[in-house]
């Protein structure tokens, strides 16, 4: 198994080392310390396994998973990192990385990951899958919502109401807009959230999104 | 008085001056007038009177003497026929009996004794009330008084009139020259306070914050040097005003680049240290060390774990990461994320129109901070139960909500109000002024708050990159 290693600090490179040394079967191949370097060495050693860090010098590991993604998909990304936030994940998800571990768990767990995208499997640390299932569970939520929801039925006056509050406009924009009183504004706005048994803004935006109120405006 | 007049305008003051001064003009000329009139009358009557009198009486002495009363009487109708204010003549004999009389029969009650002529004097002249009027009585002694005395009447009515007559004209013209007067101090008034109404609409319209347009006022020729003045004073408040702006705008940036650099530092030089740290320790762990070594290792472990995750928080507070590498979007929504669970709030956090889209830097430091500050007074002050964020963009314009379901205030009250709670709203101002932005706030009590940001974000290459800091 050749691994490669891109981190640009020399004393978590050489804990790397001692982790997957100890593995008879792994053969670290190369390090690199930027993302650049990154690029280059994969191109060059042709890895099996890339341990790739996100804040590196130069171009960082995101931008660096993009390249070697379009020169060698072949290569299997492991990103390795102390960012635990969802929306790197996503990112590394989409741009199609195998694994993805956090560094403060760097032992035990670094070794199941590269041996899992050995197999072709996928290894994402637990304690962020709660987040993809959460993610699933809304967007399925959101596939779900419009068939209940769609049949209420909305005056005119309301549905434009309901789409400049979802566009962000202040009460007294839609006021001025509409040529009625900012009360008369709350006063539908409170009925169609009522109709539509919605709460809160950003749900009333979801459905303005779902029923494509909100198109030709984003620009 | 005073203060009446104090609160009376410059035009008013004018008016009411000129106008002042034409009644008392008028007025004071017009009894005047008629004092020096009526005098000079008099005096005039006084003569006549007297000349009628001497005149008389150089032709009665012969009829009295020769007893002609027929001739007395024709002479005095003469004399009351050529003189039409003569009310009537009494000619008296020495002991008071009546010789030649215009009455029809006895004289009027009174007269006989109203006046007479003292010993020694050449006549004597009385003013008598009558019901005819005002009368002028002169009594004249016939040959110094041997012969009698005439009585002669004169009435002042036609004198009167012709004091009253001109007394009328007077204040007629008083009147006219008063309609005048408030006419002409009116529009003199109006053309000289209306430079001065102009510098006030001025002063309005940059206390407003518009520019002024006064270059009419320089040609007046005191008004025109308050106006430069107040240009100059206008001018100096806009330089001090966009030093002020420029300043904070500089002090914003630097306390951004700070904190990054600090964030940075605590994520990749501390951190990674600290995960070495974590990494030899599992070597530790799992080598063939004593039992007592790994049971110390996975201790320190533990600790290096808190410690790592201490010093992430710390690090993302100061400035996630996420904000620079993945943008705006990103960094709210886990902002957001944790921010629910500390403060026991419900949140709900929502992009529209923002996928893949990144706003300049300074636009997306802006917004985060605003949202920052936004839902750290909601937590303080709202009393809410949930929060929603909203971030969209909208015609060229990124927009932030951040509205709850809290107590809400009156905003009119926090404008004149609290200086905290208008301090908080006027940083949030800044920011968002500091990258071309509006804050509005819409709140009622006891139907929430929102607060609504409208950035323009256009294309980029923005000149407005007050706030950059990549």
């Amino acid at each position: 198994m050749r691994i490669l290693i891109a981190d640009d600090h020399t004393v978590v490179r050489s804990g790397l080392k001692a982790i997957l040394q100890a593995q008879p079967d792994f053969e670290l191949v190369g390090e690199a310390a930027t993302g650049e370097e990154a690029v280059a060495k994969t191109r060059e050693l042709q890895p099996e396994v890339l341990l790739l860090d996100i804040g590196m010098p130069g171009i960082n590991g995101l931008d660096a998973a993009r390249i070697i993604r379009d020169e060698a998909p072949q290569v299997r990304i492991v990103v390795l990192t102390m960012y635990d936030d969802e929306a790197y994940l996503h990112q590394f998800l989409q741009i199609g990385v195998a694994g993805y571990v956090l560094k403060q768990a760097a032992d035990a767990e670094l070794v199941a990951a590269i041996r899992a995208v050995q197999r072709g499997e996928s290894f994402i640390y637990p304690s962020l899958t709660r987040h993809l299932l959460n993610l699933y569970l809304e967007q399925a939520r959101q596939r779900d919502q419009p068939a209940h929801e769609g049949s209420a039925e909305l005056s005119p006056r309301e549905t434009e109401v309901l789409r400049l509050v979802a566009l962000g406009y202040t009460g007294q924009q839609i006021a001025d807009q509409l040529g009625i009183s900012q009360s008369t504004v709350e006063t539908h706005r409170a009925h169609l959230m009522e109709k539509l048994r919605l709460r809160g803004r950003a749900q009333l935006v979801r459905y303005a999104l779902s029923k494509g109120l909100l198109e030709d405006h984003g620009q | 008085m005073h203060r009446f007049l104090g609160s009376l305008s410059l035009r008013s003051k004018m008016v009411v001056a000129i106008a002042a001064l034409i009644l008392v003009l008028g007025l004071g000329g017009t009894i005047h007038a008629r004092l020096t009139l009526s005098g000079i009358s008099n005096d005039e009557l006084d003569q006549r009177a007297l000349a009628l009198a001497r005149d008389l009486e150089g032709r009665s002495g012969e009829f009295l003497l020769t007893n002609d009363i027929f001739g007395l009487h024709r002479r005095i109708g003469e004399l009351v026929a050529a003189n039409s204010d003569v009310r009537y003549v009494v000619v008296l004999d020495p002991r008071g009996s009546v010789r030649a009389s215009t009455f029809a029969s006895t004289l009027p009650e009174g007269l006989r004794q109203a006046n007479s002529v003292a010993t020694g004097s050449p006549y004597s002249l009385a003013t008598l009330r009558t019901d005819e009027g005002t009368v002028r009585d002169v009594a004249y002694p016939i040959d110094s008084g041997r012969a009698g005395v005439i009585r002669i009447g004169l009435t002042k009515a036609p004198v009167q009139s012709q004091v009253d007559q001109l007394t009328f004209n007077l204040v007629g013209l008083t009147g006219a020259a008063l309609l005048a007067g408030l006419v002409v101090s009116y529009f003199l008034a109006t053309v000289l306070t209306r430079p001065l109404s102009r510098l006030a609409e001025a002063a309005r319209a940059v206390g407003r914050g518009e520019s002024p347009v006064q270059d009419e006022l320089y040609g007046h020729p005191e008004i025109g040097q308050v106006a430069l003045a107040f240009d100059a004073m206008t001018r100096q408040l806009r330089e001090k005003e966009a030093e002020r702006s420029q300043l904070l705008a500089r002090v914003l940036t630097a306390q951004e680049e700070e904190r990054k650099r600090i964030s940075r530092e605590l994520h990749d030089e501390a951190g990674q240290a600290l995960t070495s740290l974590l990494m030899g320790l599992t070597r530790i762990e799992q080598s063939g060390a004593g039992a007592e070594t790994k049971i110390q290792a996975a201790e320190l472990r533990a600790v290096t774990t808190e410690a790592l995750d201490l010093m992430r928080g710390m690090a993302r507070d100061l400035r996630p990461s996420t904000l620079d590498d993945l943008g705006l979007v990103a960094a709210l929504g886990r902002y957001v994320a944790d921010y629910g669970p500390r403060h026991h709030l419900e949140t709900d956090f929502q992009a529209a129109s923002m996928d893949g889209v990144r706003l300049r830097p300074g636009v997306e430091i802006v917004l985060y901070r605003i949202a920052q500050e936004a839902l750290t007074n909601v937590s303080r002050h709202a009393g809410a139960h949930s929060v929603n964020v909203l971030l969209e963009r909208r015609d060229g314009h990124a927009i932030l909500v951040v509205e709850d379901d809290g107590g809400g205030f009156d905003t009119k009250r926090v404008e004149a109000g609290s200086p905290g709670a208008k301090l908080g709203l006027l940083g949030m101002e800044e920011r968002a002024a500091l990258v071309g932005g509006t804050l509005t706030v819409e709140s009622r009590p006891g139907a929430g708050t929102a607060v609504f940001v409208e950035v323009p974000v256009g294309m980029t290459g923005d000149e407005r990159n007050a706030n950059s800091d990549s």
